[in-house]
């Protein structure tokens, strides 16, 4: 076979890493949305719910574990962390975890396979399938530091809000530091418009 | 092979809006997606394809070999200062420096006659999305039970998971990959996305932000992202030629050179995105089946003769024209066809006209896709003019046997 076993498909202008299936043709075609209420208000509830389970069970399996909340926030960001036992069913035990933001889902020729996603407090997506290792500090540059506010520039309906951060923090203020001067790049093709080939 | 006309796929939009290509149709109405015909291929023309783009691809390599060696980078439009950051990653093209994808753009009426390589897109190749994901599902709606040369999204999956086994930073997740593109750019973005969903599955930490974010810090020598962290890796959907002469393209060709940023494309893509190695390739390979008289220098083709000239880093189908020319080089008449564009200023390719397949007055383009130096795709464009640009149609296929 010359073809692919497996893609996976985005869904444009959704909030953080929203992906669908294709087609309506099977069981497991299943759209999937950021909260089971947005699912809900356009499919089945019960395939909704059959779709977030899938991913919460590989999230609760694999998802990064911390000692406490402050240890889980600060990776991942403020008030982005909820009790590991708090669900149930869930192997996790007496531990943190980050809440499940987004997953991806994919088709494949014989079903659907689902993967959490959620964001760290950098902006950094990551996949739920693995253990994070430490991301490089920040510098401390507090003197010139710019406040801003947080979500990376994702918002609801914009093209620009793939994987990058959303709920976990959103709304909430951190310290952007201007270390370095703007590399200047992009101005050749905002001239000349499309750079692919 | 043949172009078969097909109903469309009832509501045909609105599904290719669901997974997320509502790029479709064109601001003026005509669609770019085209599912109205779609091409059937036999395995035998399949494997036909593919071997011409792993054997071209191979040249193409041996190409590039030989103007690092011989630091020939003005042949083929590219600065010589560049060369740090070209030969560093050239050493390197097996492990980090490694080679994501490419799209070759083939000619072949299937009539006899071997396909020809009109060139390679090596760096910024576009319709990614549309041909691992769109045809793909196209195929699985109308004809579920046929096959396709595409198992593109597979092979990047495998890219991205090779790259994780050179880098002991991308492996332990103490390093990111950045994906960035101009922004706003929709469709720029969407791919990007698409590239970075793969880099996800594969394990790694990722992030995606505008290009026109990045900093640079003369202090450390590092480009940061938008929050202040060095990036490490970068997934640019922007070409390097443009990237070395913005304000810090000499930093980031040493920073390139020195390993203290990997770029994906590699530095060493520059000389295989350029138009001009298909005149090296021509140059060192005379008389290949799978290529096309190509030279810098248009006095070389016999009186008569039709030929195409092409700007050394032009792109999307701009600026390139298709004349007869007469025993000095110069056209005789009006050109047969041409585009404008702005790419007029860093010296011309002229390669010898060869047709394009034809039906019911389309003109198809054969685009192999590569993943590494592995063929492991099809899209077709087709147009109803002899130049395949941006808005060329995109046609989905299926193989078939006769």
């Amino acid at each position: 076979m010359k073809r692919s076993r497996t893609v996976a498909a985005l869904l444009l202008g959704g909030f953080s890493p929203i992906l669908v299936a294709c087609g309506e043709d099977g069981p497991e075609a299943v759209t999937v949305y950021p909260s089971v209420e947005a699912c809900t208000a356009e499919k089945a509830a019960g395939d909704c719910a059959a779709a977030f389970a899938a991913a919460r069970d590989e999230h609760l399996a694999s998802a990064p574990r911390f000692a406490s909340r402050a240890a889980c926030e600060a990776e991942m960001g403020d008030g982005a962390c909820v009790p590991g036992d708090e669900n149930r069913g869930s192997s996790v035990g007496n531990v943190f975890v980050p809440a499940l933001v987004g997953f991806m889902i994919g088709r494949s020729l014989t079903g659907s396979y689902a993967q959490p996603v959620y964001f760290d407090r950098q902006g950094y997506a990551r996949s739920g399938a693995t253990q994070i290792g430490r991301l490089p500090a920040v510098p401390e540059r507090k003197d010139e530091s710019r406040q801003s506010s947080g979500g990376g520039g994702g918002s609801i309906g914009s093209f620009n809000s793939y994987y990058r951060s959303g709920d976990a923090t959103a709304g909430k203020s951190f310290t952007v530091p201007t270390a370095g001067r703007s590399a200047g790049f992009g101005s050749t093709g905002a001239s000349r418009g499309f750079s692919g080939s | 092979m043949e172009r078969i006309r097909t109903p469309p796929r009832p509501h045909w939009q609105a599904k290719l809006d669901e997974i997320g290509f509502p790029f479709h149709t064109d601001a003026d109405g005509t669609p770019y997606w085209d599912e109205s015909a779609h091409w059937r291929f036999s395995l035998a023309e399949i494997e036909t394809l593919e071997a011409a783009a792993e054997e071209v691809y191979r040249l193409c390599e041996e190409a590039v070999d030989h103007v690092v060696a011989r630091r020939l980078y003005e042949a083929v439009g590219i600065p010589r200062w560049a060369a740090p950051a070209i030969e560093a990653s050239w050493a390197g093209r097996d492990g980090l420096d490694m080679a994501l994808y490419a799209r070759f753009d083939f000619a072949w009426d299937g009539k006899g006659g071997p396909p020809k390589a009109l060139e390679l897109n090596a760096e910024t190749p576009t319709s990614l999305y549309e041909t691992a994901v769109a045809q793909w599902c196209w195929l699985q709606d109308v004809h579920p039970e046929a096959d396709q040369f595409n198992s593109l999204e597979e092979a990047l999956a495998e890219r991205w998971q090779a790259r994780m086994r050179t880098s002991p930073g991308l492996a332990s997740r103490t390093e990111a990959v950045h994906f960035t593109c101009l922004m706003p750019h929709p469709e720029d973005e969407a791919t990007i996305a698409y590239l970075q969903t793969l880099a996800l599955r594969a394990g790694m930490t990722t992030k995606a932000m505008p290009i026109q974010d990045i900093r640079y810090d003369d202090a450390t020598g590092c480009f940061l992202d938008d929050r202040g962290l060095p990036i490490r890796h970068l997934m640019k959907l922007y070409p390097w030629d443009w990237m070395i002469r913005e304000t810090t393209g000499r930093e980031l060709v040493t920073a390139a050179a020195q390993g203290r940023i990997r770029l994906i494309e590699p530095a060493w893509k520059m000389v295989m995105a350029s138009k001009g190695l298909f005149a090296l390739l021509w140059e060192l390979n005379p008389g290949h089946p799978n290529l096309l008289p190509t030279a810098l220098d248009r006095a070389g083709f016999p009186a008569g003769g039709t030929v195409v000239a092409k700007p050394l880093l032009g792109r999307e189908g701009r600026n390139v024209s298709i004349a007869t020319l007469d025993a000095a080089g110069f056209p005789i008449g009006q050109p047969i066809a041409e585009t404008g564009g702005p790419y007029s200023d860093d010296g011309w390719v002229y390669q010898a006209f060869t047709p394009l397949a034809e039906a019911d007055g389309n003109h198809a383009v054969f685009g192999v896709w590569m993943a590494g130096g592995t063929p492991c795709g099809l899209g077709v464009r087709e147009d109803r003019a002899l130049i395949t640009g941006n808005t060329s149609r995109f046609v989905p296929h299926r193989i078939a046997g006769t």
